[in-house]
């Protein structure tokens, strides 16, 4: 099958055979690899691919890892990026996508890697399968780390001799292909690299607009075929007895392309904008001289952060500044939920909270994180506990309104507190948090008949 | 003080809202607490722009994304805490051994290891600063409060762009998650920097800086000029050699390259009295408290200077010099252990008495820093 016959990315115009492989490959540099290496078979392989395809190699980005297979770079003629250990399908897919989506899209990434980056950075194999964008990838499969010394990876097969599997390897090899297969990739095969059909393969996965890896089988001469002499005969008895087959394995023409789909969901013309562009207004004044730091608790789902953050819109109405610290067990919906608040009539500086003016609790989970705070609360405050829970010696005044037979919705009884409290410690007027409600905008009814109960409870 | 646009936001906000003026089109994310506001706040705002923001499968993936796409033309950020730096540190080293601009904001919280998630804390200064091995200069930038995060996000953008270079915008977990009122109609203005991009009509080298201070200039992946982009040692063309004048030369361009260029780092805030004998360093979280005890032993009579410093490294030598003239007592509050900056700044610190206020897995408070204030000096 003639790969161009395919829609390709980033083929320019130009007729076919009008390139040659010297425009993608110097071939006047030597090959830096050992003789006899499957390796330039593949460089060459590229190239020819290239070649099929007519591309403009200032189109095209080679991205090489590490390893023996990523010395390419110095012989390619394309964009080349050599990257980390492992790292290079992640890295291909940033160019990819700030090329799609924000470049001209017509750049080709290709990646060069062998199968020790493959086993160091088989999560990025998996994610780019899933995701889909437009690169395809190399592996230079050898069956062991040829450039450290022939030691073994996740790809070595059974009973293979490494230098650190004297006795032959015992355990079963990765299969990156039936793997990236239950991933959904889009394009898959595998090859050997003395195949006579690797350029046009190699082609076809270049011009698959996705995702696309072929695995490339060679063997290193430098350890693979000095350590087992017999294995040139055995590769492909091997695989057949692993049920591993040779060729494209899956094209799938119906994928959507990673970038296609971002642009689909990615830009709803409904979405509101949750932050207002304006300010909000001082509408009322405030009585505060001094800094006031409230600490208020409650269970989780009742609403005390959101009320928290009521009250300081209030008090932001009201020309105060404002400070707001949540905090919750480790899952946010269990046990406690707490909200530390200062309040200042000029720039807050020190946002922390040691001694509390003011405690706030609505149930017995909030009680039980607070009490430290309650006990140790400004004699002159002012602290509002739910009339139900059991509590220490408290230095402060305390008001002790029963909200939960007052409140219909236990989701507004934090909002009843801070009613109750500024009541009787109006340093700003109940208006302001009546106002910050309307300006939510969402259960306003519901949320100021809260605060006329609160307001009214004590 | 009367504000004019006046808006409640976290420091996440902030350190969005920043980014995106000063540029940053691309933001690749991993959850982590307590930076995960910075990733939700850059998937909701920056596709609005057109931008590209995604979540990768770990912190590896989040950065050697935004590589990529910084390499590509984008200016890039991602943000996480220690556990997920840490992961991070091999693709910095990558990011500023090919001279790739990217922002990495580190909120940090209570270490070691997983520690404790929402517990501010300011452990991670050396981690961000010495974690690149051979040992070469990261700049580290740190906002005290949500409005100047706006200013240090910016900063960060325009630093790693201009040097091209990556940046750490080193916050932690009460700017990030800790909601504030901001007037926004009285944050700075700030002028946002490109990279230096090659244009002329010359054969271009990847890493062909003019002098060693230089930043080479930048041509993008796919653009029209064929780039050569390597993290092994390498030439000016970014041909692969381990030794040699050319690689001992480009090793020497990428510490000369932040180091010459100090005035456009450096940030601080110095604030001077006549006559004290006292000094006040502090940076970050503890900045607040700081300023808070300065202010109040300034009340009570007493003379003390302050310096914050956003820019912690490369460290402001010429600026600690100056303002550690006539000073006797240096006081430097941190929420780590033992000191951890105390110890960059001492051979710089000519004073008498340099004295730390340490405290992990809780703020440290206006009055402990005035009790150290207050502190009569040792007399030998």
């Amino acid at each position: 099958m003639i790969a161009s016959a395919l829609p390709v990315e980033g083929a320019t115009q130009a007729p076919l055979n009008k390139m040659a492989i010297g425009d993608y490959l110097d071939e006047n540099k030597e090959a830096p690899y050992c003789k006899g290496c499957g390796h330039i078979h593949i460089d060459k392989s590229l190239a020819r691919a290239l070649d099929l395809l007519s591309m403009d190699p200032g189109k095209v980005a080679v991205v090489s890892d590490i390893g023996c297979m990523g010395l390419v770079d110095s012989m390619l003629k394309t964009h080349t990026v050599h990257t980390t250990h492992g790292r290079s399908p992640a890295f291909a897919a940033g160019i990819e996508l700030a090329d799609a989506l924000y470049g001209d899209s017509a750049l080709k990434t290709i990646v060069m890697i062998g199968d020790g980056g493959a086993t160091i950075g088989l999560l990025h194999l998996v994610e780019l399968a899933r995701m889909n964008p437009d690169v395809t990838v190399l592996i230079h499969n050898n069956f062991l780390y040829g450039m450290t010394g022939g030691q073994h990876s996740g790809f070595t097969p059974v009973n293979f001799i490494t230098s650190t599997t004297l006795g032959g390897n015992i355990i079963p090899p990765i299969d990156i292909c039936g793997m990236l297969a239950t991933c959904n990739a889009g394009f898959l095969a595998r090859v050997l690299a003395t195949d006579h059909n690797l350029p046009e393969v190699i082609a076809q996965s270049i011009s698959y607009p996705g995702f696309a890896l072929v695995e490339i089988l060679e063997l290193c001469t430098g350890y693979g075929t000095r350590f087992n002499p017999q294995i040139q005969n055995k590769i492909k008895a091997d695989l057949k007895q692993q049920g591993r087959r040779l060729g494209i394995l899956s094209q799938d023409q119906d994928k959507k392309e990673f970038a296609i789909s971002y642009k689909e969901k990615s830009h709803p013309a409904d979405r509101a904008d949750q932050r207002p562009e304006e300010g909000i207004p001082r509408l009322f004044a405030h009585q505060l001289t001094a800094p006031l730091r409230l600490i208020m608790g409650g269970t989780a789902g009742e609403g005390v952060q959101s009320a928290a953050h009521l009250f300081t819109v209030a008090a932001v109405l009201s020309g105060l500044f404002t400070a707001q610290k949540n905090d919750n067990p480790v899952t946010v919906g269990t046990g406690f939920s707490t909200s530390e608040l200062i309040f200042s009539p000029d720039e807050i500086l020190f946002n922390g909270i040691s001694m509390p003016d003011a405690v706030l609790i609505t149930s017995g989970s909030g009680l039980k994180r607070l009490e430290g705070m309650l006990v140790r609360m400004n004699p002159e405050g002012l602290a509002v506990v739910e009339a139900d829970l059991t509590i220490p010696q408290v230095p402060g005044r305390v008001l002790r309104p029963s909200f939960r037979g007052l409140i219909p919705d236990p989701k507004n009884v934090n909002l009843a507190a801070v009613a109750a409290y500024l009541k009787h410690h109006p340093f700003l007027p109940i208006d302001a948090l009546k106002e910050a409600i309307r300006r939510r905008g969402k259960g306003v009814e519901e949320a100021l008949d809260a605060v006329e109960r609160g307001y009214q409870a004590i | 003080m009367e504000c004019r646009q006046s808006q409640i936001v976290s420091g996440a906000d902030m350190i969005a809202t920043g980014a995106i003026y000063a540029g940053v089109r691309f933001y690749a994310g991993y959850p982590i607490t307590p930076a995960s506001t910075i990733y939700t706040a850059m998937m909701s705002d920056l596709p609005k722009l057109g931008g590209i923001a995604i979540g990768a499968p770990d912190e590896i993936s989040a950065l050697c994304y935004c590589v990529g796409a910084s390499l590509r033309g984008m200016k890039a950020m991602t943000a996480t805490s220690g556990p997920g730096f840490t992961l991070m540190v091999e693709t910095i080293g990558y990011a500023l051994m090919t001279e790739t601009p990217v922002v990495i904001a580190l909120a940090q919280r209570l270490g070691p290891s997983t520690g404790a998630a929402t517990q501010s804390a300011q452990g991670d200064i050396l981690l961000a600063e010495y974690c690149i091995s051979g040992g070469y200069p990261l700049p580290v930038i740190c906002p005290t409060r949500p409005s100047d995060a706006y200013e240090a996000v910016i900063r960060a953008v325009n630093i790693a762009e201009t040097l091209r270079t990556p940046v750490v915008l080193l916050t932690e977990k009460e700017l990030t998650m800790t909601w504030e009122t901001v007037d926004l109609a009285r944050l700075p203005y700030l002028e946002v920097k490109d990279r230096p991009m090659f244009r002329r009509d010359e054969p271009y080298l990847t890493y062909g800086f003019k002098q060693p201070a230089d930043p080479p200039l930048f041509a993008p992946v796919g653009g029209p000029f064929k780039v050569t982009i390597t993290g092994s040692a390498h030439n000016r063309e970014g041909e692969l050699i381990k030794d040699g004048p050319d690689a001992v030369a480009m090793l020497g361009h990428l510490d000369v390259k932040i180091r010459r260029h100090m005035p456009e780092i450096t940030w601080v805030k110095y604030d001077p009295q006549a006559g004290s004998e006292t000094l006040v360093i502090s940076y970050g979280v503890t900045d607040r408290a700081a300023r808070a005890a300065v202010q109040t032993a300034r009340i009570q009579g007493l003379a003390v200077s302050h310096l914050t410093i956003y820019s912690l490294f490369p460290v402001p030598e010429s600026i600690l010099m100056s303002s550690i003239s006539g000073i006797k007592r240096v006081i430097i509050p941190e929420e780590n252990i033992s000191g951890l900056y105390r110890s960059v700044l001492l051979p710089h610190l000519n004073a008498e008495e340099v004295i730390g206020i340490n405290k992990v897995a809780s703020l440290i408070t206006p009055d402990e820093i005035l009790a150290g204030i207050l502190k009569k000096p040792c007399k030998d």
